[in-house]
């Protein structure tokens, strides 16, 4: 038998107070880790959805906007002297100093057109530049040609319409060739068709609603930008997603406040747990020493123990902690990124795909670590009054 | 020379109430292979003076030589491996761990030794067999006799071949006929050159010993031998 044998037998017969330390452990380590995965995620996620955004600079037409207050009360205000950004702007892009620059255009226009029972958001987009820099984009049924378009999934659910069905818009028939699937964004209720198309429709001619580029260091291409076209309003989609990389940024640091109040709780509960489970073994100690143990074997015996119990639980929280994302992870994320624009912004956000299954492996070593640095902290005290403990006094000889 | 030797051992104890004065003056020798019984009243400081015996409680003053060896001259660490060595124990109620088997419960002193597991668990099995234990050697204690965790605690006291045991009342909980079987096995043990050294208030158990010793207010009273005895004889 070696001293570990005795640990293991110690934690696997005496099950209650085993399964509440471990129990401890699982909570606090799985609550922090749930919580600081959840923000990698997000930030991740983040970082991820900017770099394949294909767009990473909007160009679109510069308007004025007044705020309106009554009494303190914050209406919607008004939008005027709204300027149009002309289809030359186009060819003003490949102006810039490096127009190498520049590995993306998707020019759009953005109308509304009357159904016959309703209004639609039609966008006219270049299909092929567009798909390039929204590689999300799938289509069900194919591309449309000519008088044909692509409905988002949620007016083809809503009007009970697909692929060879027809709407009519401004009086016109429009043949649907395909449904786009599911972004989780604003796309889902929008009419996509080629731009001549959508010109035709609502009348607006020569000008485009708006022109994503994609550009090497987007700051500075932006700048450039502004200066070529006066007239439009041109912003890098970092400023766009301030909102988001602010509430991200609040939830991280949320998550290591309470990762940090866990910490304290915990180990102060593993620290009378412990206590209390060395008193109670005060006896069984005295006779380890009258046995001859000396006493490192005594320490052996209780590291061993707090050890086997912060790694089986730093390492089950930390297994819990990462799949609890999964489940919780779209709601946090809607109510964070997806309500700050970007999601609005760029189609399939990061409700769906954020919160997937990652291993995080140094969270996980961290944890790990953790777990037994608390374990250890607590046992230290119980330790050092139980290798000081004398065996006659324990032993109830005097 | 005897196996051990003490001299002049004074134990003053302080406690919120003042000292209480458990030793006074004890010097007493005790030669290898004798089987003693230390006899005395409740309160009298037989436990106290199988402490201070055990190497487990210093004395106040005076020495105390086993084997030649000041045991109190040795710091607390080197002092547990002389107790290793030296000194097996059945203490009062037994006090076997209550989560290892009887078998791990007798392998414990092993658990610090230099034999590997194999041995260690050879050497139990052996000892358990002897006190006659074989059968229940994967019990628990909670799944033990009195008598049982009795026999489980003197195997785990000659397990690793100490040469001398003290037992602290080790037939106090038992009934008459279990203590009596207890007693028979010490004697056997003592026959095969074992020193023991048993404390009792119980002098029908001195029918199985060759000497006792009689503490009175932590003095020693008296000292009577006896011839072989009965148990020995038959």
């Amino acid at each position: 038998m070696k001293l570990q044998n005795i640990a293991l037998s110690n934690l696997r017969r005496r099950k209650g107070r085993t399964m509440f330390l471990l129990l401890t452990f699982l909570v606090v380590v799985g609550t922090s880790v749930t919580l600081n995965a959840i923000s990698l995620g997000l930030k991740q996620d983040l970082d991820a959805k900017l770099s394949s955004l294909g767009a990473n600079i909007v160009i679109s037409a510069k308007s004025e906007h007044l705020a309106l207050s009554y009494g303190g009360l914050s209406v919607p205000g008004v939008t005027y002297d709204v300027q149009k950004l002309s289809a030359s702007a186009l060819d003003k892009l490949k102006q810039v100093s490096r127009p190498e620059d520049i590995t993306a255009i998707a020019p759009a226009v953005i109308g509304a057109a009357s159904g016959d029972k309703r209004k639609y958001v039609l966008a006219g987009v270049d299909f092929p530049a567009e798909l390039k820099m929204k590689t999300w984009w799938k289509v069900d049924g194919s591309l449309p040609q000519g008088d044909e378009a692509v409905i988002g999934s949620g007016l083809a659910v809503r009007d009970k319409i697909g692929p060879g069905d027809s709407l009519r818009l401004n009086g016109k028939s429009v043949k649907i060739s395909g449904v786009l699937e599911q972004t989780g964004g604003s796309e889902d209720m929008v009419v996509f068709s080629p731009i001549e198309l959508v010109r035709r429709l609502t009348g607006l001619k020569d000008s485009f609603t708006l022109i994503e580029v994609n550009a090497k260091d987007p700051e500075n291409m932006a700048a450039e930008l502004a200066k070529l076209l006066p007239g439009a309003k041109v912003t890098p989609v970092t400023q766009l997603v301030e909102g988001a990389t602010e509430s991200v940024n609040r939830f991280t640091r949320f998550a290591l406040m309470v990762s940090i109040l866990l910490a304290v709780v915990g180990t102060m509960v593993v620290v009378v747990t412990l206590s209390g489970n060395v008193n109670d073994r005060t006896r069984e100690l005295g006779i380890f020493r009258a046995i001859g143990f000396r006493q490192r074997h005594i320490l052996s015996i209780l590291f061993t123990e707090v050890l086997l119990i912060s790694v089986t639980g730093g390492l089950g929280g930390y297994l819990l902690g990462i799949t609890a994302p999964v489940v919780f992870g779209p709601l946090l994320a809607q109510s964070t990124v997806v309500q700050s624009g970007l999601a609005a912004a760029q189609g399939r956000a990061a409700a769906g795909q954020a919160m997937g299954f990652a291993w995080y492996p140094w969270l996980g070593l961290g944890s790990v670590l953790t777990a037994c640095i608390v374990g250890l902290l607590a046992i230290t005290y119980p330790a050092w009054r139980a290798v000081k403990l004398d065996p006659a006094e324990a032993l109830r000889f005097i | 020379m005897s196996l051990i030797e003490i001299n002049d051992v004074h134990k003053v104890y302080k406690g919120g109430e003042g000292e209480v004065h458990a030793l006074r003056g004890v010097s007493l020798k005790v030669e290898e292979g004798e089987f003693l019984a230390m006899m005395g009243p409740s309160g009298s400081g037989k436990s106290t003076l199988l402490s201070v015996m055990g190497a487990l409680n210093p004395p106040t003053s005076g020495s105390m030589l086993i084997d030649g060896i000041d045991v109190y001259a040795l710091d607390s660490e080197r002092r547990a491996d002389f107790r290793h060595e030296y000194i097996g124990f059945v203490f009062q109620q037994f006090q076997l761990v209550p989560y290892l088997t009887a078998l791990e419960n007798v392998m414990l002193p092993l658990a610090i030794s230099r034999y590997p597991d194999k041995e260690q668990r050879e050497m139990a099995k052996n000892v358990l067999e002897k006190v006659g234990l074989g059968e229940k050697c994967l019990r628990l204690p909670n799944q033990l006799s009195g008598g049982e965790q009795n026999r489980v605690a003197i195997a785990r006291a000659i397990v690793n071949q100490p040469p001398i045991v003290f037992a602290d009342e080790p037939t106090g909980s038992l009934d008459t006929q279990t203590g009596q079987d207890i007693l028979t096995l010490f004697q056997a043990l003592n026959r095969e050159g074992l020193t023991i050294i048993m404390v009792t208030h119980n002098k029908e158990n001195l029918d199985w010993v060759q000497r006792a010793v009689f503490i009175r207010d932590g003095s020693l009273e008296k000292s009577e031998s006896y011839g072989p005895r009965m148990a020995q004889e038959g």
